[in-house]
């Protein structure tokens, strides 16, 4: 469900491809069909809502997670390093970047469940079997803690360390109040995690100089009519087919499909960083200044195996693979060829240029002009170079535009917009502090990335129907935070719902039904 | 025994010369040829086990007989990128290395997915001393697809090759390790491969 997924489904029907590729979607190349926990899910950069000085990165990985789905739930993979890049100088090469990496601790090996609690505790009854005395602990309390009281039923837990290297300087980063970082784990349930929020807010770690982190599952912050999608284009009728009605497209509030991501968890890391350690100039500059935009992307890598051997000397780069990158939430699934994806994932963004043909030529968009009949931009499409350079209108005039490379670009010096004001549409509908200028957890990045490959950018283009494609999933299933870390905290094992078709609550799980055709 | 392929391609083979894969991949083959004799899969299935049976043997006979396979498939689909894979293998075998190498950066260009193109990248660049480029090109099979086979054949060879004899054996048995244990030849193959290797430390 990476986001990047719904016009591949278009590039699949369109071409009558075998049913293998609507499966490359949130796993969209090979490789992370087979490593979801190394899958990016999803990828964000924006101003804090709530502190115009910091820029917050999320990096989602681990997609579909039914939050249901114990014993062991979702940990991460101690042995993925997860990473979030940052270019400041317009090269597409990363000068400020932060690790992280994770290490998994059992606390009773014995106990078949990874978390476990209930009120105040169950100890043996009266007629506990022997060996076992009556009053020995049996049932730990609810989990209320991550770390000591109300944290004995956290059987399996995770610490992490944050490392950023700036300039080639690695500087670890640590607990400003001591203790280790501990990732939060999943919502079990109300016996067992009876004040979740609660206990999730205590993931959120100040790591000195106005940086924060956190990491855990979370609700999916994505949405997406999914199964209509993957049914080849087959959009519900009420929601327009596929095109919205000028009422549907204006309501950000309203869906009229089913979102297949309600209900569903992912793992995320996110870090808050002031924006004076991520520009070239050390300083927070006017949004017209041209070290203001920054590009950005995630990285999952995995130890590799090399082909010397110590001690002979090593002529590889270093001890980790890349498995996957990713930036613009489309440019793998609906512009890089199939032959190509994961070699595309394993290269770094400065390369791109060798991809060139298919990022300004996409063969998507030839595909919509196909199906639909839409009318489209000429290749080569130099409408997209603000996604794939440095370019107005996300980057201010006379910005080295710098090479091809696929980086969430974010303009730093563009204030965040108010939650009232806030348009899923971003930089389409006028919020200057949306998609693609970086990419909120709100942002709709699907209908956004189907207008754009359909030549919004170009105001010839900008007219319907190519300016009203969308699925009808216009909000997430349950609200956002609009303070750090900004997506929901994980939805709840025992109590989650997914919004199915037919079934009543298809806006934040209340109001009309979802539409069935 | 004489076999009849079609298109005008026949083979006289003695039972004895034939591993058992070997023979069933072609019985296999004449199978699909007669019954499709306009398949092309079916020549580059043929051109395939007829290569494989190059390599058991050392004998550039049986890469002449791959190659008039592959122009049959060819023939019957041009351009098809199996059989231009196929054709990179029969150029090596024939130790037409820098023509291999043109042809193998043309494909591994052509879908950089392909780690089997990216092992054909590896043999070019090992037989014509580019070990640099080789082990290049092995890093990629072992980044692209962690622990498949092919990657620790391909990097063995580069280990063999800059004098790490017992990291390439080491190699040689993870690669038998993944390997079916139905499939007696390529068994015999990497223990006839990790043999010489142990003979030569």
């Amino acid at each position: 469900m990476n986001r990047k997924s719904i016009l591949c489904v278009v590039l699949a029907a369109g071409l009558a491809t075998p049913p293998r590729g609507f499966a490359a979607s949130h796993r969209e190349a090979p490789i992370t069909a087979l490593d979801h926990k190394a899958d990016i899910t999803d990828f964000y950069a924006f101003v804090s809502y709530d502190d115009p000085s910091k820029v917050t990165f999320l990096l989602n990985v681990d997609p579909l997670l039914e939050p249901g789905n114990g014993p062991t739930y979702f940990p991460f993979d101690d042995t993925i390093q997860y990473a979030i890049r940052i270019d400041n100088n317009n090269d597409a090469q990363e000068d400020v970047y932060f690790l992280f990496q994770f290490q998994t601790e059992v606390r009773a090996p014995n106990v078949f469940t990874a978390f476990v609690g209930a009120g105040a505790g169950i100890n043996a009854p009266a007629n506990s079997p022997a060996p076992v005395p009556p009053g020995t602990p049996i049932v730990p309390p609810a989990v209320t803690a991550l770390d000591g009281s109300g944290s004995e039923g956290l059987n399996l837990r995770q610490r992490f360390t944050v490392t950023m290297v700036k300039n080639g300087v690695s500087t670890p980063l640590t607990n400003q109040a001591g203790a280790p970082l501990f990732a939060v784990p999943s919502n079990v349930g109300p016996r067992t995690m009876p004040n979740y929020p609660a206990l999730a807010a205590q993931g959120v770690y100040s790591l000195g100089n106005g940086m924060r982190v956190f990491a855990g599952t979370v609700d999916d912050p994505f949405y997406i009519d999914l199964g209509a999608a993957f049914d080849s284009l087959n959009f519900r009728v009420g929601a327009g087919g596929g095109v919205l009605s000028p009422a549907q497209d204006a309501d950000d509030h309203t869906n009229t499909a089913p979102d297949f991501v309600s209900g569903y968890n992912v793992n995320t890391i996110a870090i808050e960083v002031p924006i004076a350690l991520l520009t070239s100039t050390g300083t927070r500059v006017a949004a017209t200044d041209p070290a203001a935009t920054i590009g950005a992307w995630g990285t999952t890598a995995r130890p590799r195996t090399l082909v010397r051997r110590a001690p002979l000397p090593a002529a590889s780069s270093g001890s980790f693979a890349q498995v996957q990158r990713m930036a613009n939430p489309l440019i793998n699934e609906l512009i890089i060829g199939v032959g190509y994806k994961d070699y595309w994932s394993m290269t770094q963004p400065k390369d791109d240029s060798q991809f060139a043909n298919f990022d300004l030529d996409p063969l998507l968009a030839r595909v919509l002009n196909a199906v639909y009949g839409i009318n489209v931009p000429a290749a080569p499409r130099t409408d997209l170079l603000p996604l794939v350079t440095y370019a107005p209108p996300i980057a201010a005039p006379g910005t080295p535009a710098g090479p091809v490379a696929d980086l969430l670009r974010l303009n730093t010096g563009v204030a965040p917009t108010a939650a009232a004001s806030r348009r899923r549409l971003g930089l389409l509908a006028g919020d200057a502090a949306g998609f693609p200028n970086g990419r909120r957890v709100s942002d709709d990045v699907t209908d956004i990335a189907a207008r754009a490959v359909a030549g919004v950018f170009n105001p010839a283009f900008n007219v319907a129907p190519n300016n009203r494609i969308g699925d009808g999933v216009n909000t997430n299933d349950v609200p956002y935070q609009e303070t750090f870390p900004y997506v929901a905290f994980a939805q709840s094992g025992r109590d989650r719902r997914h919004a199915d078709p037919g079934e009543a609550g298809c806006t934040m799980n209340s109001g009309a039904a979802c539409p069935i055709n | 025994m004489h076999y009849e392929f079609g298109g005008g391609l026949s083979y006289q083979l003695t039972g004895r010369s034939l591993t058992r894969t070997v023979l069933w991949g072609m019985l296999a083959a004449a199978l699909l040829g007669a019954t499709q004799p306009t398949s092309w899969q079916a020549y580059n299935e043929l051109a395939g086990t007829l290569c494989r049976k190059g390599r058991d043997t050392g004998d550039t006979a049986w890469y002449d007989q791959a190659g008039a396979a592959l122009r049959k498939s060819l023939e019957l689909s041009p351009g098809n990128y199996d059989a231009r894979k196929l054709q990179v293998t029969v150029l090596l075998g024939r130790h037409e290395f820098k023509e291999a190498l043109r042809a193998a950066v043309e494909l591994n260009h052509k879908m950089p997915d392909d780690i089997a193109g990216w092992g054909l990248l590896v043999d070019a660049n090992l037989a014509l001393g580019n070990d640099a480029e080789a082990e290049r090109d092995a890093q990629w099979i072992l980044d692209l697809r962690p622990g498949s086979k092919l990657g620790f054949v391909k990097a063995a060879a580069v280990r063999e090759r800059f004098g790490d004899t017992e990291g390439a054996m080491e190699f040689l048995d993870e690669a038998r390790r993944r390997t079916s244990p139905n499939d007696l030849d390529e068994q015999a193959w990497l223990l006839k491969e990790n043999a010489r290797l142990a003979g030569a430390k």
